[in-house]
């Protein structure tokens, strides 16, 4: 596997701190979709002697009607589509999609993390997503089995791989793909080799799941793409995000799994909560989680 | 392990060192005009942290004036050591359990701070035959050479800076014994024999094996510099934390891991150096080493604060990888506990 940030929007600063850290590719979320555009953050990302793996998330905005299954979603599945064939013009082989609307918005959360850091927090129990509002799980496998239909076959001719990813939102409101066996109805519905998950262990284990065996199942398939690590914990009303080490068991066992399973695409670390005198995006916080995952894998060498 | 950065006494480091888990610090104070570390600032220093949840058990460095004359051996030295004698009581009182010094006569040596490392990084180096060329340039950047009582053109011989360290161990270590503390020397960096004619007598395994049967004693040992041990030309330093950690001499460490080895070398981040670091953390934990060790030196990384707290939570962070992963693995391995 290969360590790596995301990095919104990109910028040259944070690029020379990824190569400082030693880190080997970056995911970016990028705004604009044409061909020139994409490119342009592929080479800029290349001039910093980093990979650009790929686009971290296909924003819910451009979807949004595909998710509920509303008029509309055709010209968003066309947008899709021309997303892809840029992203295959530009050399850029990967897009991470999620199938839920965005959830419940984070508690407040100053100070509750370790050392009185600010670490996010998200409401258990929350009410239910308009998606799950129109029609329950069945309606949601089908608005997704059309949309995965239709935009599939512009990726595999673009060469560009689509990567399923958990969602927070959708644990805090029950709804599709939490399960394991969620997973293999969703490799059955689209089979295509150019489909695939962005993993998160945290939220696997938070569902109740062992993820060791989830990503070895489906790593050794070749179907892990790239994976996303957090230490997440439980609390009474709520979900909360630490740093790395607070989980290191979990951790441990997720990195354990990922080598057996021969994984080699991007892993990257999640926001650390909020550090002292850290800036918004968390440098000191990433700086910790990238030397911490890189000690670890060597320590496993 | 007890992991801990160098942390002055103010909110914001304190809880950067929280935040990254640590549960231990290393401060200094200021050299005092009364020539020791008063029993007030001592116990004021200890409860501020403490306050905080951390537990400050070493003292980085016992300041230079206090104990410069006796390092050079002047007139005074004696007076001086009173002094040491009654930091290192103010300290047993305190329950501060290790006073590191060091007996670098001008100091720490580096040639270069320059933007040659991973990315850009600001790197440290030193590089001997640069420095023979601009020995003052060389000389330690936080002290002006007019700092130095003892001018580098007069010459001291390695016989007579062992000497004046004799002297000093004759002095501290019955007290450190009767007080509770340990005294810990720091290896001359960087490691070699002499600068400018002036002996650097702690620059090699040898010179740190005298050291501690110069006066056998409990409270006799090291502060133990990996990185200016993995710099010693031709030592393998993951062997000299075996050959001092079985004798019960690391009191203290300092965990970087450079590029390198005198003649020259540089002060690279932790996963790219020369070490083997899980080779390392495997030997500290094998010679069950049970005292603080420290992050040291970290590059010079984009955008960092004053206090390079980028550079030192990746170490931090890359340290505690280490420990937690063996310490795991090692739990994998047992049987009762079972794998996965």
């Amino acid at each position: 596997m290969r360590l790596a940030l995301t990095i919104d929007p990109l910028q040259d600063g944070d690029l020379l701190f990824a190569q400082q850290l030693g880190v080997q590719q970056i995911m970016a979320d990028i705004a604009r979709w044409d061909a020139p555009s994409l490119a342009a953050a592929c080479n800029r990302v290349e001039q910093a002697s980093l990979h650009l793996a790929g686009i971290e998330n296909l924003p819910v905005q451009a979807y949004a009607c595909a998710i509920k299954g509303e008029q509309g979603r055709d010209d968003e599945i066309a947008q899709v589509r021309e997303l892809l064939r840029h992203m295959g013009q530009a050399g850029i082989s990967l897009l991470g999609y999620r199938w839920a609307l965005p959830g419940p918005a984070p508690l407040p959360a100053d100070g509750q993390a370790r050392g009185g850091a600010s670490g996010t927090l998200y409401p258990k129990g929350a009410p239910p997503s308009s998606a799950e509002s129109e029609g329950g799980p069945e309606r949601q496998w089908q608005n997704l089995a059309y949309f995965l239909h239709a935009v599939l076959p512009a990726a595999e001719e673009a060469g560009v791989r689509l990567a399923y990813q958990p969602s927070l939102a959708a644990l805090a409101a029950p709804g599709l793909l939490r399960h394991g066996e969620d997973l293999e109805r969703l490799f059955q519905l689209a089979p295509s080799s150019f489909h695939g998950l962005d993993m998160d262990h945290g939220l696997l284990a938070l569902a109740g799941e062992d993820p060791g065996t989830i990503i070895r199942r489906w790593g050794g398939q070749g179907r892990i793409l790239a994976a996303q690590v957090r230490s997440l914990r439980a609390t009474d009303g709520s979900y909360g995000e630490g740093f790395l080490d607070e989980d290191r068991e979990g951790l441990f066992r997720a990195l354990h799994a990922y080598r057996e399973a021969g994984f080699t695409g991007p892993l990257r670390p999640a926001p650390s909560p909020r550090m002292v005198g850290d800036t918004p995006w968390g440098h000191k916080g990433y700086a910790f989680s990238i030397g911490y995952l890189r000690a670890m894998l060597q320590a496993m060498d | 392990m007890k992991i801990a950065l160098h942390v002055g006494m103010t909110e914001q480091e304190v809880q950067f060192s929280r935040q990254l888990g640590l549960r231990y610090v290393v401060s200094n104070l200021p050299a005092n005009p009364k020539g020791y570390l008063e029993l007030d600032d001592l116990l004021r220093a200890r409860d501020f942290f403490a306050r905080a949840g951390l537990s400050f058990d070493v003292i980085e460095n016992l300041p230079v004036p206090h104990y410069q004359k006796v390092m050079f051996g002047l007139p005074g030295r004696e007076e001086q050591m009173d002094n040491v004698c009654t930091t290192i009581r103010n300290m047993g009182i305190t329950g501060i359990s290790v006073l590191q010094y060091q007996w670098m006569l001008l100091g720490g040596l580096r040639t270069e701070y320059s933007p040659t490392g991973r990315g850009g990084a600001r790197v440290s180096r030193f590089d001997w035959e640069v420095a023979k060329h601009s020995p003052l340039a060389a000389l330690d950047w936080r002290r002006s050479p007019e700092a130095l009582i003892h001018a580098p053109d007069r010459p001291l011989s390695s016989e007579q800076v062992w000497e004046n360290i004799t002297y000093f161990l004759q002095r501290a270590v019955p007290v450190a014994e009767e007080a509770g503390v340990k005294i810990a020397a720091h290896p001359d960096d960087a490691p070699i024999p002499s600068f400018m004619g002036v002996a650097r007598i702690l620059s090699s395994p040898e010179g740190l094996q005298r050291l501690i049967d110069t006066y056998p004693s409990p409270c006799n040992g090291l502060g133990f510099c990996q990185g200016t041990v993995a710099t010693m030309a031709g030592v393998d330093m993951v062997e000299q934390i075996h050959r001092f950690g079985r004798q019960g001499k690391i009191f203290f460490a300092h965990f970087r891991n450079p590029q390198g080895s005198v003649p020259r070398f540089d002060e690279v981040f932790p996963d790219e150096g020369d070490t083997d670091m899980v080779a390392a953390v495997c030997a500290y934990r094998e010679v069950g080493f049970d005292g603080v060790i420290r992050v040291d030196h970290v590059p010079g990384m984009v955008e960092d604060s004053p206090h390079a707290d980028r550079a030192f939570a990746f170490q931090v962070g890359y340290f505690k990888g280490l420990v937690d992963a063996l310490e795991m693995m090692d739990a994998a391995a047992a049987p009762a506990k079972g794998g996965n």
